[in-house]
């Protein structure tokens, strides 16, 4: 009731609602004129018929006729009656029939129904909404953010210039407000002064204007900006961005860090505080058909081994897990102990073949930046010669060709990282790869987070998106500060210890059977231990360094948190 | 900070290569190619080396495969990286991954503060023998000088 009053309201304040049911009126007026005229028009006929009737029955002649009913229990006889009746007959078709419906949808229920989906897309947010999170525009990581927020119980809106996709967002349960995200009075009306974060997620040139505008309403609110030309780093700052987030780079950088490239040594891939999260290989190693309780590696080194890769498939391990040649280990421990695991490992499956890039654009260039500085020699295959920075390393020509994967090293690369910015490409790619190397450890983009699975089922064995890094570094302003996304849907996190758990030691609080996530080390007073004692009590003011999938990490802070 | 050397030629002379190791035992072989580092006025201490070496042995045999085997170390006993290599006679059992008898022996000893070049001596090491060509040619030596050319060669190209 509340929802049919609210539109019945907002219909008649506006202005082309008011017009259009001036005309409706006006219409409606002719159309009793000319009942009155035939009324009396019928009177005269009948009379000069010799039949008497009164005017009630003179005005049921009218409509009976004009609706074309016909009863029949009153009629003209005469000639100049009959030709009366068709003229009746004929302007009561077109005003009754065709005119005032047409009229009545066109003035008054089309607008009617446009007042509807005004209302279901609002223009602008209550006074009272507060730390909101407003985003410029619906792309690939607004689409993943959203769901992060919804998960996280956050509020949020999307600003859409057109009505109808807004309307369908907040069909489809997105919020959606209707405003042009490069006018100052869109954000004001976003309530931006009160929001929590702004995400500018357009070309650096509209995230500039985005920055300034919010700028002018909140000194103080957060605003994230995503920026792709490096120049325009400065820009964005002075305009009032707080956060930049350089997605190309980020992804280039995190796919090269998952790189193995020839060597079995640890890869580092994050770090909180003296804790360290590294990645190592195990085929060409004795670690390949032991056991982990065999292998000893958390005694001889004090590496812990906190997580499996088998193709992309993360797994938790136990003592009695087996190690295949296509197990990747996840490692937790301090420099000490991995420069420990390194001398134990690094004379193992050594090459020095040169990892293959395919695509050689921003992606592709910020990933062989990154093996640059881990002193991995590499190739990049790139169509576009325009493109070509250092010739020694390019191959120029297309990677769906075998001569030019051939001649950039297909047989030898101990690694392949596939970066085109077209998701069905990467997916033909890397089958193609696949086919050719089924030894070799392939590293896939995805723009969209929904590819991520058909991408592992073409055979990558690590693939990251473009929407998840891009949320999650949004995300990691808003929420949570201190997140290693290891793989999509894969995170390290700290989380301070909950009251439940504190004093109760790791056995007893069963947090992997609860939840999933495995505690791979304890903070306590500034001090980090790594596979902390299991029998230990967990310290009041200590912090979790956990590992676990998005869903384990939801299922962690419902557990024992709430 | 000290310059980790690139050229495994840096960390090795002639003087440091034995052409053949005469034992036929894994322990022999070791022996003969600690001896060779002890013999050299800088170690401090020949037994921490060993214990070390064979230490490391125990966890995991540094039998590579294709007949190489990288035996190391980290000890009190140096100040420095030592590199010491050897060929024997005929191939010996080594518990290597592969299963075969290795041939050709590069042993390693640094001290505890030099993991990081540590760390890549042993993977140059590595990459360099994973060339068979080279492996054969580093076999067929018939003097440490000779070995050493090889390697200056390799190293050069």
């Amino acid at each position: 009731m509340k929802f049919v009053t609210a539109q019945l309201s907002y219909f008649f304040r506006l202005p082309e609602a008011q017009r259009n049911l001036r005309t409706l009126a006006k219409l409606i007026g002719v159309l009793v004129v000319l009942t009155a005229v035939y009324t009396g028009i019928f009177l005269l006929l009948s009379a000069w018929e010799g039949q008497e009737h009164s005017i009630v029955s003179a005005f049921y002649w009218v409509v009976v006729t004009m609706t074309t009913l016909g009863f029949g229990d009153i009629t003209l006889e005469s000639d100049p009656g009959r030709l009366f009746s068709v003229l009746v007959i004929t302007s009561g078709v077109l005003f009754l029939l065709v005119i005032l419906p047409f009229t009545f949808i066109q003035f008054f229920y089309a607008p009617w129904l446009e007042a509807q989906r005004h209302s279901r897309a609002p223009r602008q947010l209550s006074e009272s909404a507060r730390n909101h999170v407003i985003l410029a525009y619906y792309d690939p990581v607004a689409i993943t953010l959203i769901d992060q927020l919804k998960s996280y119980g956050r509020e949020y809106v999307v600003i859409e210039p057109e009505l109808q996709r807004a309307v369908e967002f907040n069909d489809n349960g997105i919020r959606a407000m209707v405003g042009d995200p490069q006018d100052l009075d869109t954000f004001r009306r976003a309530r931006a002064d009160q929001a929590a974060l702004v995400v500018a997620n357009g070309d650096d040139y509209q995230n500039t204007n985005i920055a300034f505008s919010v700028r002018e309403l909140s000194e103080s609110v957060n605003i994230v900006a995503k920026v792709r030309d490096p120049d325009s780093i400065d820009v964005l700052e002075l305009a009032g961005a707080t956060h930049l987030i350089q997605l190309a780079e980020m992804l280039g950088r995190s796919l090269a860090r998952r790189t193995l490239g020839g060597e079995v040594r640890a890869n580092v891939i994050g770090q909180f505080g003296d804790l360290l999260i590294a990645e190592a290989p195990a085929a060409g190693t004795p670690l390949q058909g032991k056991t982990l309780i065999e292998m000893r590696i958390r005694e001889v080194t004090g590496v812990n081994v906190v997580g499996l890769w088998e193709r992309g498939q993360f797994q938790i391990p136990g003592p009695e897990t087996v190690i295949h040649p296509t197990t990747v280990l996840v490692l937790a421990g301090t420099a000490e102990e991995f420069d420990r695991f390194d001398e134990l490992f690094c004379i193992y499956n050594v090459s020095d073949a040169p990892v293959l890039i395919l695509g050689g654009g921003r992606v592709g260039r910020a990933a062989a930046k990154t093996l640059e500085e881990r002193e991995i020699d590499y190739r990049i295959v790139e169509k576009n010669p325009d493109r070509v920075r250092d010739p020694a390393r390019y191959i120029i020509g297309s990677a769906a060709e075998l001569a030019i994967l051939e001649e950039a090293g297909i047989q030898e690369a101990p690694s392949t990282i596939v970066t085109t910015n077209d998701d069905a490409t990467n997916t033909y790619l890397t089958i193609y790869c696949r086919r050719l190397r089924p030894d070799m450890q392939i590293i896939a983009r995805t723009t969209l987070e929904r590819n991520v699975s058909t991408l592992h089922r073409a055979g990558a064995d690590f693939v990251m998106s473009y929407a998840s890094m891009g949320a999650n570094a949004v995300f990691n302003v808003l929420e949570r500060d201190d997140v290693v996304m290891l793989a999509e849907g894969l995170d390290v996190f700290r989380y301070p210890v909950p009251p439940k758990l504190a004093g109760t030691t790791l056995v007893e609080s069963n947090i992997r059977e609860r939840t999933g996530c495995s505690v791979v080390a304890v903070e306590s007073d500034g001090i980090m231990q790594p596979s902390p004692d299991p029998a230990a009590p967990l310290p009041e003011e200590g912090v979790l360094i956990l590992i676990g999938t998005t869903e384990g990490e939801r299922q962690f802070v419902k557990t024992f948190t709430s | 900070m000290v310059e980790v050397p690139v050229l495994l030629t840096e960390l090795l002379s002639p003087d440091q290569i034995k052409i053949p190791l005469v034992g036929t035992s894994k322990d022999a072989v070791l022996d003969e190619l600690i001896d060779v580092v002890a013999n050299r006025g800088e170690v401090q201490d020949a037994e921490e080396i060993r214990r070390a070496v064979r230490d490391r042995e125990e966890v995991l045999s540094t039998g590579i495969g294709n007949g190489v085997a990288i035996p190391h170390g980290k000890s009190t006993g140096v100040d420095r990286l030592i590199l010491t290599a050897g060929v024997t006679e005929r191939p010996i059992d080594f518990e290597a991954l592969d299963g075969q008898p290795v041939s050709l022996f590069f042993l390693l000893v640094g001290p505890d503060s030099a993991a990081g070049q540590h760390v890549k001596a042993l993977s140059r090491i590595s990459r360099l023998l994973r060339k068979e060509s080279f492996r054969s040619r580093l076999c067929s030596a018939g003097s440490a000088e000779e070995f050493y050319q090889v390697l200056e060669e390799a190293e050069a190209s």
